[in-house]
């Protein structure tokens, strides 16, 4: 009993040191960010590099891809130099939250309840998610034959809430990053991959027993910013018009995927 | 301004976080109970007479322990399918962690046997007991009663080191926690509860193997 007290006590020794550290965490200092940036002379971006041809590595172990672009024409704009922080799904709203990043630039896909914790800028890139299957699997035309079916996602992915949302009937296995999903498929974990059209493609050039299963939805992705900070998220945003304007994001598309963009918004 | 916590996105999927607690618990459990029996027989091989016994012990606990975790989870659950073996991620996260646990196991039980003179498997020979009778009498319990602290925390770490198996999508705490993260994006939280759950589960699984440990070798102490 007396082991039992101890250990109770231990624990609300943790919470309170966990509740303590979490209460001094900053969220927005006063200046805003892009005063900041601009004071600074540099651009510190929260960045994903392990989602190819997003985010990725060159030979020379430089950040490379359509993310990179990107947040280097922000740069260039802004007439500034950039410091990259590599982050992975689960730490890069941390980094954001924390002040530890200006912006985070990582296939953020904006939907209504991750915009209760982080703010989102207009989308710069819209995709297809579609899904990957077996030519032998002749019974699998679209994503309304997955009853029963075993389908491999990235887990959390604006893919897995599609999925989970449009194929109720179908099991879902949830991997860790893309690379995994994509084995788990390959060694017949899975029936089908839901995954970017551009990787499906790829996929069904190099293996000839696969094909496309067809289109399940349209995503996009937008650039992540700390909430109450209006002065950067309005900048950024006038960014966003005045170069997807002028088809600079269908651009970078075509230059990464080999693929046309998917008209997604109407003002693009 | 500090950050404002969220702590209803935690409590309204306590649900979710007591399922996957369940889950780390079946899946720790299973592995600790397996792996202690792996764990005995293999301690036994590596100590046998018989050279091709112990090489066999021995590479299977050097092989374990000098490798990752993840990196023998990986090749029991991607690795497999290619000799025809397709397991669930279920059952891989029990098979990979149960091989996990044995293999630490073995060299703590191995130790605590060698800690066993030579003279008492003699002596209880030589008052007539049977060779099972010494080995369960003499050897294993009192080594058993022995190893059994350093046992019981490589049990928790053994439930700990679960936590690496939503890796293959085997659905656990981790996995519960770090699928409504990406939801909601509210990291502190969850991960804040997830703490909590996981501390509060090693404490249990400290609590069942020190009252097992207790009752188990009363009943070692007497017989001695």
């Amino acid at each position: 009993m007396r082991r039992l007290l101890r250990s109770s006590n231990v624990l609300v020794g943790v919470c309170l040191g966990f509740v303590l550290l979490a209460c001094t965490i900053p969220t927005f200092a006063g200046e805003s960010t892009l005063e900041q940036v601009l004071k600074r002379g540099k651009l510190i971006v929260g960045i994903g590099l392990g989602a190819p041809p997003f985010g990725m590595y060159d030979a020379d172990k430089k950040p490379t891809g359509f993310d990179v672009d990107l947040a280097k024409l922000i740069a260039e704009e802004l007439k500034v130099g950039i410091e990259w922080v590599d982050t992975t799904s689960v730490n890069r709203i941390p980094y954001l939250l924390t002040n530890k990043v200006d912006l985070t630039i990582a296939t953020f896909g904006p939907t209504p309840e991750r915009a209760k914790q982080i703010a989102f800028t207009k989308p710069y890139l819209s995709w297809n998610l579609v899904l990957i299957g077996w030519k032998k699997d002749s019974g699998i035309k679209s994503y309304k034959d997955l009853k029963g079916k075993t389908v491999a996602v990235t887990r959390g992915t604006t893919q897995d809430i599609a999925i989970t949302r449009l194929a109720p009937e179908a099991k879902i296995v949830r991997y860790e990053d893309d690379p995994v999903a994509m084995l788990a498929f390959e060694q017949k974990k899975a029936d089908v991959l839901a995954t970017a059209e551009v990787v499906a493609l790829k996929k069904a050039k190099d293996n000839k027993d696969a094909e496309l299963k067809g289109v399940v939805s349209r995503s996009w992705a937008a650039i992540g910013v700390r909430h109450g900070d209006q002065d950067w998220l309005n900048w950024l945003n006038t960014f966003m018009d005045w170069h997807g304007g002028q088809g600079k994001f269908s651009e970078f598309f075509q230059k990464w995927n080999g693929i046309e963009m998917p008209p997604a918004l109407p003002n693009w | 301004m500090t950050y404002k916590f969220h702590w209803e996105v935690p409590l309204q999927n306590l649900p979710a976080f007591l399922w996957g607690a369940l889950a780390t618990l079946e899946l720790s459990g299973v592995a600790v109970l397996c792996g202690l029996l792996i764990a005995v027989a293999a301690a036994l091989a590596r100590l046998s007479r018989f050279r091709v016994l112990r090489g066999a012990a021995a590479t299977y606990v050097e092989v374990i322990r000098n490798t990752p975790f993840i990196v023998q989870l990986f090749y029991v659950y991607f690795g497999l399918p290619t000799i025809g073996i397709n397991l669930g991620a279920f059952t891989v996260a029990i098979v990979a962690l149960t091989l996990n646990c044995g293999a630490y196991c073995t060299e703590i039980i191995r130790a605590g046997i060698e800690s066993i003179h030579r003279g008492q498997t003699e002596a209880g020979l030589s008052l007539g007991m049977t060779s099972w009778q010494v080995f369960r009498y003499v050897i294993l319990m009192p080594t058993l009663r022995v190893v059994w602290p350093p046992l019981a925390s490589q049990f928790i770490a053994t439930v700990l080191g679960s936590s690496v198996v939503s890796q293959i999508s085997a659905e656990e705490l981790t996995y519960a926690g770090s699928l409504l993260e990406s939801r909601t994006y509210r990291t502190f939280e969850i991960f804040f509860a997830i703490t909590v759950i996981y501390f509060v589960m090693s404490q249990v699984f400290a609590l069942v193997a020190h009252l097992s440990g207790r009752r188990m070798f009363r009943q070692a102490w007497g017989q001695l």
